[in-house]
């Protein structure tokens, strides 16, 4: 059974390629066949800062995203989901701290 | 007086080994010689002063070692057990080796690592005693790769080269010390092998506990077969049976002490000791049995066929060790446990005898080893002359020499069993009287062929030379034959511990067996020393094919040697990265799947991810493949 | 109305190694204006005290988080050999890292972040815990790897960080799958879900298993998840390479055998898959390493061949196996650091040096000569050496197991081994006239390279002597069965 249903899945793949008609055109080969002219500058140059400061801002939006819930149900969790926020708060203050004496936030 | 504790015999060798590797820069002169002399000669005394105390084995206990190796999941010890069997070995050891480390003060003076050398052989010394003394199949398989290392350490001693020879001799000489190394250890694997298997057995390996007290082993037949025969598997590799016998001839790159004691003396007889000391499980396997004699006689006839036309003076004596030992291994297959042993004392004290002549010779040469250069040197150096003449006569088998005895006791055992394989064992016996009559006479008649001045050696030479004769000579007394109206002392000793087979054979036939091995002794010395007067021994029979020892290392290279390397650029070149600059993947693989493997060596990320995935796919549908074979 | 959240049990002696590293780490992250090699001793002392407290943990079986953090006697077991490994790392990185400025507190911060990961695995007791452990492990890895500023390191980072998140994806799916067929994530859970027959259906089970086997293999280098490793450990710097190639592996073997070991002790399909790979590895891991030159990648293809060999103490039933996984473990370790740690020392540049290099080393340097003879002896398996026992013992525990033929396989390629190990031993002492390394001048060892170099090598003759001091502490056949975890 299993030979049979993986033949025919390759069958299918390997036939049409075979038998199909190729006639690539350029604008067959356009990345959006029928809709606007793609702009030339997909291989601009961004600076690396860019990149690093992304990143952190998804760090830190993902904390702050984790605080909203926790805030809502702050009266039903008790002491210990405080000293748990306590807990990951300062492991992202570590990494904060790093961040900032490596001067990654200095924009020039 | 009782018997002294079992850890004095490799300790003593061990300190000497610690002495001279860690002092060994500060000791001047043959200093450090002496002091491992000294250290062999106090095991000896021990060994010695054993051999006549010893009346039950003895068992002694040292720490704990290996966990959960001995019965009951107990850890298995460190031990030493001495028996008459090992005590005959330890004799052997100590007190041919101190002759020979006492040969090599003279032999190594010179040698701007004297002490280095010295160390290694009493390191030698010491694992060889442990292999001999080991209670245990575990530890004698530590003493059995530490005498490998051993070994390797001194085939490649002269690894930079010796003397004048260069650097080109130097790789040699390390090529063929890693070649033994590597040969062995493929025997090495038959050994852990049966140690595994008999473990799942009998469990235990503790050789008291299985062999001791008559307990009868219970398990099938096939397991005794299986079990013998890996542990034949290990014994061919140490001894250098067929298959795995190229490395000896190689090993002759060492120093030719070293080739005396341990290429010729004990280290490559720890097969046959092997074999006798595992002989109840050998008694249960008849076919693995057949398998020990059959590979012995066709060793022995592989040796003495390549020993007939070699040149050099060590080469010849390689052959015919390795052909010897077939006959020790045609011995224990056969069940003639006692003879192999007998052999093996005897054989060690010819052997030993020839070998320290031909280091004579050479040092005497200044390091000429072609017998084509040499010849008349009996004028030369009488006294090394006189000591070769007893040991070729010994090992051709020449009545009251110890070879005559040992080897007598080897054929009637074979005769009686098969004759097919005693008529192999004479016709080995013909061609190695005629092998060692051209070495003799090559080496020490007709006119010197050299340019060297030849000069005989110091006492240093003289002693061990003439102790080895001597017992060349009487050493064959320990093992009389029955049927000359004798008792067989050596035979009343090993009795204890070995099966000893009553012989069936007439007195009649025994004679008539004995005279044929003498008759074909003296036929054999006659023919080459007829060659000899015609002027053609030098040109030995057989031309190239004994030369080149029947090709079979030619035959191990492109059997293994080539297809391993190939094997291996290639998969080299399928995990090369772009770093890699692949040149030459084509050359080593062929077009069609050179074309196949550049897709795997591209270097590029993506394909080892695709190569990853492919893995998995392959790993998930091995198994489907597996269960669904499995369930329909 | 939300029920009250009730705090799972949180107990603070088993996390005590974990945390007592993960502090090490933040103290070196924010250590600006320290010197480095004032980091490093603190890191040194923060595994030491974290080694210290998984001692006094000893037997007591102590669990947190209702069994997903396990601190039994072969978590323990791992965890040591880890901080072992990290140790040896730190003391040679010491005297390395400034020659090839390297030189800053990063590296140690990452190091001991991946600790706290590695101590993550071994303690796991669910897949979870296990996968948090791996990321945190090998995130810290890539960036090891990437160090060293370099176009051969960068490359070999990339290509280990695209490479492992491929490994890792498939050790995800085979997480979710397996969470799929059995419902549960915890070791234990599993376990009792497979040997009660008790979970959706079969193809589900196996098939996460297969793919956890797969994406474990690609942190191990099990063939043909293996390609990754030449060109990481060879562009790595060299006290990287020492780390990812002993350390990271002992915390992936960890993993595995707590998985394989711990929780499909019953359901044994995936051993002949994991048979097919142990061989592929041993056969390609021995006979690719025979035609090196270059000694660091030949030391690469070694640690692929080392795979093999340690893989086959997981075929074994965990019982013999595990003890024997330890041992082997252990040895490795401190041969592969010896090595690698002369070879940090005796190299002109981060790509290792070529074999032939190694010509007369003995007389230009004896002491690191001796030393990487040792170590390489002992990764032949030579006795009187650790790798000797630790073969042995992996071999016999294989070969009980009823794995017969790969054991002679594995022993067979353990003699093409010896080829490959012994030619630069060989060369080391041979007189070095006429080569290019002969006019390098000698290089001094510092201390801290001296004491790394000393653990590795009285670490690798003294287990080979006396191998029941590790051995007897792991051989209670009873501590690797996970069923006593199960109970609780």
């Amino acid at each position: 059974m299993l030979l049979i249903a993986g033949g025919i899945g390759v069958l299918a793949v390997v036939v049409s390629m075979i038998l199909g008609p190729k006639k690539p055109s350029r604008t067959k080969l356009m990345a959006y066949e029928s809709g606007n002219d793609p702009l030339p500058g997909g291989k601009e140059r961004f600076p690396v800062h860019f990149y690093l400061v992304a990143m952190l801002f998804i760090v830190f939006d993902i904390e702050t995203a984790f605080f909203y819930p926790i805030a809502v149900a702050f009266g039903k969790l008790g002491v210990f989901a405080f000293w748990e926020t306590v807990t990951f708060v300062a492991l992202l203050l570590v990494g904060y701290v790093y961040i900032v004496r490596k001067g990654v936030l200095e924009w020039d | 007086m009782s018997v002294l504790p079992l850890w004095l015999y490799p300790l003593f060798p061990l300190l000497g080994f610690a002495v001279l590797i860690l002092g060994g820069r500060f000791l001047r002169g043959t200093t450090a010689g002496w002091i491992a002399s000294g250290a062999v000669l106090a095991s000896f005394v021990v060994a010695a002063l054993n051999y006549l105390n010893l009346g039950a084995p003895r068992h002694d206990v040292l720490w704990s070692w290996l966990p959960g190796v001995a019965a009951e999941g107990r850890n298995l010890s460190v031990g030493f057990y001495l028996d008459q069997l090992s005590a005959v070995m330890t004799l052997v050891v100590t007190g041919v080796g101190f002759l020979i480390h006492v040969f090599s003060i003279e032999y190594m003076r010179t040698d701007p690592r004297f002490a280095r050398f010295f160390a290694f052989l009493n390191f030698f010394v010491s694992l060889m005693l442990i292999l001999v003394l080991a209670d245990s199949y575990p530890l004698m398989f530590v003493g059995w790769e530490g005498v490998g290392l051993a070994s390797y350490l001194l085939i490649g001693f002269w690894f930079a080269g010796h003397h004048d020879h260069g650097a080109v001799d130097g790789v040699n000489n390390s090529n063929a010390a890693r070649k033994a190394f590597i040969m062995n250890r493929v025997g090495d694997l038959g050994f852990m092998l049966g140690m595994f298997l008999m473990f799942q057995a009998f469990g235990t390996l503790v050789i008291p506990q299985l062999f001791e007290g008559g307990a009868e082993l219970q398990a099938g037949r096939a397991t005794f077969e299986l079990i013998c025969l890996f542990l034949l598997v290990g014994a061919v590799g140490k001894s250098a049976q067929l298959p795995l016998t190229t490395w000896l001839p190689d090993a002759m790159a060492g120093p030719t002490p070293v080739s005396a004691l341990i290429h010729a003396a004990t280290m490559v007889t720890a097969g046959v000791y092997l074999v006798a000391r595992s002989h109840p499980l050998f008694e249960q396997a008849p076919a693995a049995s057949t398998w020990v004699a059959v590979i012995g006689a066709l060793t022995a006839l592989y040796g003495a066929i390549s020993a007939l036309n070699q040149y050099d003076i060590k080469k010849i004596l390689a052959f015919s060790t390795v052909s010897q030992l077939g006959y020790m291994f045609l011995a224990v297959g056969l069940g003639a446990y006692t003879a192999g042993i007998f052999h093996l004392v005897t054989h060690a004290f010819f052997k030993a005898l020839l070998f320290l002549a031909a280091g004579s010779v050479i040092h005497a040469l200044s390091e000429e080893q072609d017998v084509r250069r040499m010849g008349g040197l009996a004028r030369k150096l009488p006294l090394t002359h006189a000591v070769s003449l007893i040991g070729v006569l010994a090992i051709s088998g020449i009545p009251i020499f110890a070879g005559f005895f040992s080897k007598d006791a080897i054929l009637a055992g074979a005769y009686e069993a098969q004759p097919i394989l005693w008529g192999v064992g004479l016709l080995v016996a013909l061609l190695t009287a005629f092998y060692m009559g051209r070495w003799y006479f090559l080496v020490f008649r007709g006119q010197y062929r050299g340019s060297a001045h030849p000069h005989e050696g110091g006492p240093l030479f003289a002693v061990p030379l003439v102790t080895l004769a001597v017992l060349s000579v009487v050493g064959g007394f320990i093992g009389l034959p029955h049927f000359l109206g004798f008792t067989n002392r050596l035979e009343g000793y090993l009795g204890r511990v070995l099966p000893v087979e009553e012989t069936t054979l007439t007195v009649g036939a025994e004679w008539a067996l004995t005279l044929a091995a003498v008759a074909v002794g003296v036929i054999g010395l006659g023919v080459a020393y007829l060659r000899h007067r015609a002027g053609t021994l030098a040109d030995g029979p057989l031309r190239n094919a004994s030369l080149r020892a029947l090709y079979l290392d030619d035959l191990y290279d492109g059997a293994v040697g080539r297809p391993s390397r190939a094997l291996g650029a290639a998969f080299d070149a399928m995990d090369r990265g772009v770093d890699g600059a692949v040149v030459g993947t084509a050359e080593v693989l062929a077009e069609p799947s050179g074309r196949a493997a550049s897709f795997w060596e591209s270097g590029y990320v993506r394909t080892y991810a695709v190569s990853m995935l492919l893995g998995t796919a392959a790993v998930m549908l091995y198994w489907a493949f597996r269960a669904l074979g499995g369930h329909s | 109305m939300t029920p009250e959240l009730r705090p799972p049990d949180i107990a603070l002696a088993p996390m005590l190694p974990i945390l007592i590293v993960l502090a090490g780490a933040l103290v070196a992250t924010v250590a600006f204006r320290t010197q480095r090699r004032v980091v490093a001793v603190i890191a040194i002392v923060a595994l030491l005290l974290s080694g210290f407290s998984m001692l006094t943990l000893w037997g007591a079986n102590a669990t947190a988080f209702g069994g997903s953090l396990r601190a039994d006697n072969p978590a323990l077991g791992f965890g040591l050999v880890v901080i072992v490994g990290a140790v040896v790392t730190l003391l040679a990185s010491m005297d390395q890292l400034p020659r090839v400025r390297m030189n800053f507190p990063e590296f140690d911060a990452m190091l001991l972040y991946a600790v706290t990961g590695m101590l993550l695995i071994a303690f796991a007791g669910d897949l979870i815990v296990l996968l948090i452990g791996l990321e945190i492990m090998s995130l810290a890895g890539y960036v090891m790897a990437t160090l060293y500023g370099s176009r051969r390191s960068e490359e070999s980072g990339m290509k280990y960080f695209l490479l492992g998140s491929v490994g890792s994806a498939i050790l995800i799916y085979g997480i979710a799958l397996t969470f799929g067929a059995t419902g549960s994530l915890s070791l234990a859970g599993i376990r009792e879900a497979v040997s009660a027959q008790n979970f959706a259906n079969t193809p589900l089970l196996i098939a996460g298993a297969l793919m956890m086997l797969a994406g474990f293999g690609f942190k191990v280098a099990l063939v043909p998840f293996h390609q990754w490793t030449p060109d990481v450990y060879h562009g790595a710097p060299t006290v990287v390479t020492l780390f990812l190639s002993t350390v990271v592996k002992v915390a992936a073997f960890a993993g595995l055998l707590r998985v394989f070991g711990g929780a499909f002790p019953v359901e044994r399909a995936w051993e002949g898959v994991a048979e097919v790979l142990v061989a592929l590895t041993l056969i390609v891991g021995n006979t690719a390493a025979l035609v090196q030159r270059n000694f660091k990648r030949l030391l690469a293809y070694s640690a692929v061949a080392h795979t093999g060999f340690l893989g086959l103490a997981l075929l074994a039933e965990p019982a013999r196996g595990g003890a024997a996984l330890v041992f082997y473990l252990l040895a490795y370790t401190l041969m592969t650091a010896g090595a690698l740690a002369v070879l940090a020392l005796i190299q002109p540049d981060e790509g290792g040096v070529e074999n032939a290099d190694l010509r007369g080393l003995y007389y230009r340097q004896p002491g690191l000569a001796l030393a990487l003879a040792a170590c390489l002896a002992s990764l032949a398996g030579l006795p009187p050496f650790a790798g000797f026992f630790g073969k042995y013992l992996v071999f016999q525990a294989a070969f009980q197991a009823g794995h017969v033929g790969i054991t002679v396989l594995a022993a067979m390629t353990s003699v093409v081994a010896l080829v490959y190990y012994l030619r630069p031993a060989a060369l080391m002492f041979m007189p070095a006239e006429g080569s290019a390394a002969a006019v390098r001048p000698a290089v001094r060892v510092g201390t801290f390279t001296g004491v790394a170099l000393g653990v590795c090598v009285v670490g690798i003759v003294l287990l080979g002597v006396l191998p029941g001091l590790v051995y007897n502490v792991f051989d209670a056949p009873a501590q690797w069965v996970l069923a006593s975890l199960a109970a609780k």
